[in-house]
């Protein structure tokens, strides 16, 4: 089956591409949307721009599409999207890297069930600790985007993902409910090496803004090496 | 106790979303149509599928051992459907994608939200009893003189006191 996957450059897109690619299926595109909206519930916002050097690594085409972020509308701009990667790729499927949203996979899914679309989700219900140890288990290379929560400060901006960081991630779980993995929005990731990349992205400039728990590690210029 | 999971997917990516979230050292998982296990197992799950997915109303030949065999069975949506449909109900088209209210008495509990995600629905339901319904859907069924139920939402996404509470009864 000829696959999409609704791509940001973050851990799970990145993760659920590598799923998506194997036995029945190919992945035939990534599908990005570029939200003006930093605080949208649905798409992931930091560096979005790089997920076009990301594509180029994945040796796949990049289709994206600029929303304003307005809850409900955002999806009218989804669903052109997908419907473009269904007339070019000639999708069967969309993939996801959801894990817990519910919010964010019901309104994939009512798109894909529209335009009679599969929808796949790899990492759904996956335990959040686990999906940590098995991306750093498979070798890929992830760094802290965006924080937004109360403990992380501006020290985690940046900060890649190491066995070290899942035990203080799972100390604050314990603590101050932090989720692990990020998915009630914690924080953002950024993927610059992994398994099915050609080529590792090597950021030669970047910038920090902080504020009371929330900030942007934003990428100023990448390239692949 | 050996709980055995039927799985109903017919795209083997399907089965990270509806399979895995059940597995632990205590399960085995055979496919509905390589069935290895039937003997092994103290208790049946039989899993959902993806939406898109109806190869299991194509098959439903393949499930008349559920007739034979004196095992309690919980089936989840499409494991829902096949479990009707082997006991005499029909499937019907009924959409239902996101989190809905359920009211009734499924395994104690009165009134829960739980994450619904299927084309089809039940209907026709002579031999089952009806446990709990959303607004738009039956959502939980127990046959009237065997432990087979049938639950149409997802158990495995909020509500995993639902197969909890099917092993321990």
């Amino acid at each position: 089956m000829k696959l999409g996957v609704l791509f940001s450059g973050g851990k799970d897109s990145t993760f659920a591409t590598e799923l998506a690619d194997s036995g029945q299926n190919e992945v035939v595109c990534l599908m990005s949307m570029k939200s003006e909206n930093k605080d949208s519930y649905m798409f992931h916002t930091p560096n979005i721009d790089l997920t076009e050097l990301q594509a180029k690594s994945l040796n796949l085409p990049l289709i994206s599409r600029k929303t304003e972020g307005k809850k409900e509308a955002e999806l009218i701009d989804l669903r052109r999207l997908i419907q473009k990667a269904q007339k070019e790729y000639g999708i069967e499927g969309v993939v996801t890297g959801a894990v817990e949203s519910v919010y964010q996979a019901s309104r994939i899914q009512k798109i894909c069930s529209d335009l009679k679309l599969w929808c796949f989700n790899p990492l759904w219900q996956l335990d959040q600790e686990e999906l940590l140890n098995q991306l750093i288990k498979r070798g890929y290379e992830i760094i802290i985007s965006g924080i937004a929560a109360y403990p992380l400060d501006a020290k985690w901006l940046g900060r890649k993902l190491t066995k070290a960081m899942i035990e203080e991630l799972v100390e604050l779980r314990k603590k101050f409910g932090v989720n692990p993995a990020g998915e009630g929005g914690e924080f953002e990731s950024l993927v610059l090496n992994g398994p099915n990349f050609k080529k590792r992205i090597q950021i030669n400039k970047y910038k920090i803004q902080y504020k009371n728990h929330a900030g942007v590690f934003s990428v100023e210029d990448a390239e692949l090496k | 106790m050996k709980l055995l999971i039927i799985n109903t997917c017919s795209n083997r990516l399907s089965e990270k979303e509806f399979v895995l979230p059940f597995e632990d050292k205590n399960t085995r998982t055979n496919h509905y149509k390589d069935l290895k296990d039937l003997n092994w197992a103290d208790k049946i799950l039989i899993t959902g599928t993806a939406l898109e997915d109806n190869e299991y109303i194509k098959d439903l030949n393949k499930f008349n051992w559920l007739k034979e065999i004196d095992k309690p069975i919980l089936g989840i949506c499409s494991g829902a459907q096949i479990v009707a449909s082997l006991f005499g109900g029909k499937i019907i088209k009924n959409k239902e994608i996101g989190m809905v209210e359920v009211n009734g008495n499924l395994f104690g509990k009165t009134r829960f939200q739980v994450y619904s995600l299927h084309q089809n629905g039940i209907s026709n339901l002579n031999a089952f009893e009806v446990l709990a319904k959303s607004k738009n859907s039956i959502q939980a069924i127990k046959h009237k003189s065997r432990e087979v139920y049938g639950v149409m939402f997802h158990p495995e996404v909020r509500n995993n006191w639902v197969v909890e509470k099917f092993i321990e009864v």
